[in-house]
């Protein structure tokens, strides 16, 4: 029964979701049944928040009492936790402590990270970018021809930068996305196939 | 039938047909031909330097949740992640999942502890395998590279669905000196994984995984069936390319339908 149920339940709420989407139509009631099934899944999401955020508070507290040496990193984020959850259901007196965390730490953190993203850009490209077989090569060479196509500069050396970039970004460039999406969507069909026909178990722990 | 829905319809329908035609076959013991896919058979040469080096294997589902339309990308992650908890608990080695969508933290959790119950080690298994990090896209980056840098992560696997954070994940593997591979179909991403990873699934490789490792023939015949459609995919491309340029348009106006 541990895994009959659910594989019934997957299959009925899959098929009823695929009907929605191609044959909405013949059906009238089929659209808000597929929507009231939707909402049931962010229900259930909003429970296993509860789960992930047990899971933070378990693991460091074990931190915090194994004395860590990087504990007070677990202190911070308890402290984040408790002052943001504090100050969001406050209301209006918690608004200014919460618009302080969000904006004038969240916010500049999320974007610092962004920002160094170059570097490991860069870091990347310089092992990437070696001409070791005909694949580097091709690599290297396209690569080159697509940075100085972009850069003002490239247009000042050669005219020729600009529409060889063009042609590499419309024609081989295009091809080679579409092969992978036309492969991924495959996958995905089978994949959701698995799991509708219960085939694939995984997502209910193994086999 | 919703209007600009009924090529689709067709395909789909067609190619549910190939894969049950195939999936009968594989159950009367006509196994398909598989490839080799380099990026799934290097998991365990991973997991072994793992192993050899006693550090730890850091695994990532994707940070895509479960019930969204990334969501095949994900089930194909956790569904390596199965193979990859039986090996790390068959050869001892320590294992860290990092999560960040709180729906797949759960399922992450019990595929961990179904794998090492079924290796026969489930003492093995600690919470901290398992861990939900932040589903906010760079605080996760962050303690991605935190976890990989404190535990010198000998080998790095990141199959699912990424965004802007898979450079810096992939990266950062890479600056720790581990063994990385990494799988998405999403195609912006995956220039960044062949740039910075060791072995890089592209597009459907990554949903042949689960199949490919497991050996299920089930899941095996799944395989035959997508290289089936993507032969049709092609031929119908290149005869309609054809047939367009000399004056037919239905082969276009027909997938408009």
């Amino acid at each position: 029964m541990r895994k009959e149920v659910p594989i019934a339940i997957g299959f009925i709420v899959g098929i009823l979701i695929l009907f929605e989407y191609f044959l909405k139509g013949l059906w009238p009631g089929v659209a808000p049944a597929a929507q009231t099934v939707q909402n049931w899944g962010t229900i259930i999401s909003a429970f296993a928040m509860g789960l992930a955020a047990a899971n933070l508070v378990v693991i460091h507290s074990r931190r915090i009492k194994q004395r860590h040496p990087d504990a007070w990193m677990s202190f911070l984020l308890f402290a984040g936790m408790v002052l943001m959850v504090i100050s969001g259901l406050s209301g209006k007196g918690g608004e200014r402590l919460y618009k302080f965390l969000f904006d004038g730490l969240y916010l500049p953190l999320g974007t610092a990270m962004f920002s160094i993203m170059v570097f490991f850009i860069a870091s990347a490209a310089r092992r990437a970018f070696r001409a070791r077989n005909i694949d580097g090569v091709l690599l290297l060479v396209s690569g080159l021809i697509v940075m100085m196509g972009n850069a003002p500069v490239g247009k000042l050396i050669s005219p020729y930068f600009p529409v060889l970039t063009d042609w590499l970004m419309k024609y081989p460039n295009v091809a080679g996305n579409r092969a992978i999406i036309i492969g991924a969507a495959l996958g995905m069909v089978a994949t959701g196939f698995r799991v509708i026909a219960g085939i694939d178990r995984s997502y209910f722990g193994g086999e | 039938m919703v209007a600009g829905k009924q090529a689709t319809f067709v395909i789909f329908i067609l190619f549910l047909a190939l894969l049950v035609y195939y999936m009968m076959r594989a159950r009367s013991g006509k196994l398909p031909f598989i490839r080799r896919i380099p990026g799934l058979d290097a998991i365990e040469e991973a997991v072994g330097r793992a192993t050899e080096l006693g550090r730890p294997v850091f695994y990532v589902p994707g940070r895509t949740e479960i019930n969204t339309a990334g969501a095949a990308q994900t089930i194909a992650g956790l569904e390596i992640l199965e193979h990859v908890a039986k090996l790390t608990a068959r050869y001892d080695t320590d294992l860290k999942v990092g999560v960040a969508a709180a729906n797949v933290y759960p399922v992450a959790d019990a595929i961990v502890r179904q794998s090492y119950l079924e290796e026969g080690k489930p003492e093995k298994v600690r919470p901290e395998m398992v861990q939900f990090l932040s589903n906010e896209q760079f605080a996760f980056a962050a303690a991605c590279l935190s976890i990989m840098n404190q535990d010198q992560s000998a080998s790095v696997i990141l199959i699912g669905e990424f965004q802007a954070e898979s450079m810096m994940l992939a990266e950062g593997a890479a600056m720790v000196g581990a063994v990385t591979i990494a799988g998405t179909s999403r195609t912006f991403q995956i220039p960044f994984f062949v740039a910075a990873c060791d072995y890089t699934l592209i597009g459907e490789e990554m949903f042949a995984g689960g199949a490919y490792l497991s050996k299920d023939p089930g899941k095996t015949a799944n395989l035959a069936a997508q290289d089936i459609g993507k032969i049709f995919a092609f031929l119908y491309i290149l005869i309609g390319s054809l047939l367009v340029t000399i004056g037919y348009k239905w082969p276009v106006e027909w997938l408009k339908r």
